[in-house]
């Protein structure tokens, strides 16, 4: 007949075998508290896992109970129970005899099942412990240092296949995200592929030399570029039009800023957002240095915009753009790309109005549009 | 393949532009009004869609799939109701089509105006 010692050892190394192969944390548990039970010949034996943010231990596996109570039953982690009493003592609990104990209470399922001994060890977790091993014996038993050994031992491994499984989880579901970025990146990349050759067979050639063209769709490139690697630079995938204006106006602005003034809260825009946001800027920009305030020596800029909430509604950016002192100006005899861009397709893509003025004192451009400052 | 160069094999054709990216939609349109064909919105939304369906009755359409937060599978519907032909124009792959939008002859973004032609003229024939 095989000692208990040699029970015990036989338990570890199956033990040990099953949870190098086990994927599933509930398998584990399972096979961990029936091989106990077998290994030190007491029936009942349990897992309660500690839930420290509910305050809460879960019995969350265990062998032989009564129907109802694995998976169901919850016991506080306070030190009055048994679980809670041990995750504080930070090492094996024995009671030899309960109706002694003095710890402790004594919950009542334990009393329904006529437990009269018990040892609780610590299962540890990376971090907080996982919860406890708790083997309850329903005859009077003096656990030997071997038998607390053994369970150390146990739940240790135990904690060990534990971590094993959640960090298996954990790497299958990095890669199945991993994957689904990598997809919505192609997509994306497509998509702006698409705007990118949009802009190019939309870029006029007539009456342009190569290189003027060549110049003017670069040009917008760049906008685009500034544009998507503001988004692309910030964690939320959020663009702020300040951090934008800045950057797209910073080659009219760097010999004299007060050429064009800038005025505007920071708020988040969304890819899409930024792009038209940038675009705008940059062909209003463009146009003003051909013919409007830029074009001639004192002409000036200002471009301001605030966010307000509509009643109910979402909030609503409204900017506008003035020139002031520039050349005086006639609304051009062909829409271009640049009106074309400013008047139909920024209202279209943000969902908002947008109007070009050719008045007296100097161009303006007023857009407004909707932002959803949560998303 | 029944492919003409002719520029003008589809003129007069009356063709629903659905594409929620205003720049593509408005370079799609050129592309199409080029062909001699007369365009029917763009329009970026399942609704603007269905509408122009009902009121205006395009003889083809060319449908982008992912619209703003909704797919242009209700609109393939319809027209697949109504008997008339569609490409799909998408940055997406064949298997992310559903529904009406299954089987439908595909072309992948960037558009190109050769391909189009082709895809047009077939789907004419």
């Amino acid at each position: 007949m095989r000692t208990t010692l040699e029970l015990q050892r036989a338990a570890l190394a199956d033990f040990g075998l099953f949870a190098f192969r086990c994927n599933n944390i509930d398998d584990l548990l399972h096979r961990a508290t029936e091989l106990v039970s077998a290994a030190i010949d007491v029936p009942l034996v349990k897992v309660l896992e500690h839930f420290p943010e509910r305050g809460e231990m879960l019995l969350r596996s265990g062998v032989n109970w009564q129907p109802g109570v694995v998976g169901k039953e919850v016991f506080g982690d306070h030190e009055k129970s048994p679980g809670g009493y041990a995750l504080r003592a930070d090492k094996p609990v024995v009671s030899p005899d309960l109706d002694a104990e003095n710890r402790f209470e004594t919950p009542d399922v334990l009393r329904r099942h006529g437990v009269r001994s018990m040892v609780n060890v610590i299962i540890a977790g990376d971090g907080d412990p996982f919860g406890i091993l708790e083997v309850d014996s329903q005859e009077l038993r003096e656990f030997s240092d071997d038998d607390v050994a053994f369970l150390r031992t146990y739940a240790n491994l135990l904690a060990a296949a534990i971590e094993r499984v959640r960090s298996h989880r954990e790497l299958e579901r990095a890669a199945r995200e991993q994957g689904v970025l990598a997809r919505e990146l192609g997509h994306r990349v497509r998509n702006l592929l698409g705007l990118v050759q949009a802009l190019a067979s939309q870029t006029s050639v007539t009456g342009r030399t190569a290189t003027e063209f060549r110049d003017a769709y670069i040009d917008r490139l760049q906008a685009l570029s500034t544009a998507e690697g503001l988004v692309f630079e910030n964690d939320d995938e959020l663009a702020d039009p300040l951090e934008l204006a800045h950057e797209i106006l910073a080659p009219h602005r760097q010999d004299d800023p007060d050429r064009i003034t800038i005025e505007g809260t920071s708020v988040g825009l969304s890819s899409r957002q930024a792009r038209m946001f940038g675009l705008a800027l940059h062909e209003l920009a463009t146009n003003a240095a051909k013919y409007g305030a830029l074009s001639v020596a004192g002409g000036k800029i200002h471009l301001e915009w605030h966010v307000s909430g509509a009643e109910g509604g979402a909030e609503r950016l409204s900017m506008m753009w003035q020139e002031a002192d520039g050349p005086e100006i006639t609304p051009p005899q062909r829409k271009g790309f640049g009106t074309r861009l400013l008047e139909d397709v920024v209202a279209h893509e943000l969902n908002g109005e947008a109007a070009l003025s050719y008045k007296t004192c100097g161009l303006q451009y007023r857009l407004e549009f909707p932002v959803d400052v949560e998303q | 393949m029944t492919t003409s160069d002719s520029p003008h094999s589809f003129a007069g054709r009356r063709i629903l532009v659905v594409e929620d990216e205003r720049l593509i939609a408005l370079d799609v349109r050129d592309i199409l009004e080029k062909f001699g064909c007369v365009v029917l919105g763009p329009v970026a939304t399942v609704d603007a869609a269905l509408q122009l369906i009902n009121d205006e009755n395009p003889e083809a359409a060319v449908l982008d799939v992912q619209l703003n937060g909704e797919t242009s599978e209700p609109v393939a519907h319809a027209l697949r109701l109504e008997n008339r032909p569609f490409l799909v124009l998408t940055a997406y792959s064949r298997r992310h089509l559903t529904g009406a939008l299954e089987d439908a002859p595909l072309l992948n973004k960037p558009v190109n105006e050769r391909k189009l032609r082709v895809s047009l003229s077939d789907l004419f024939s």
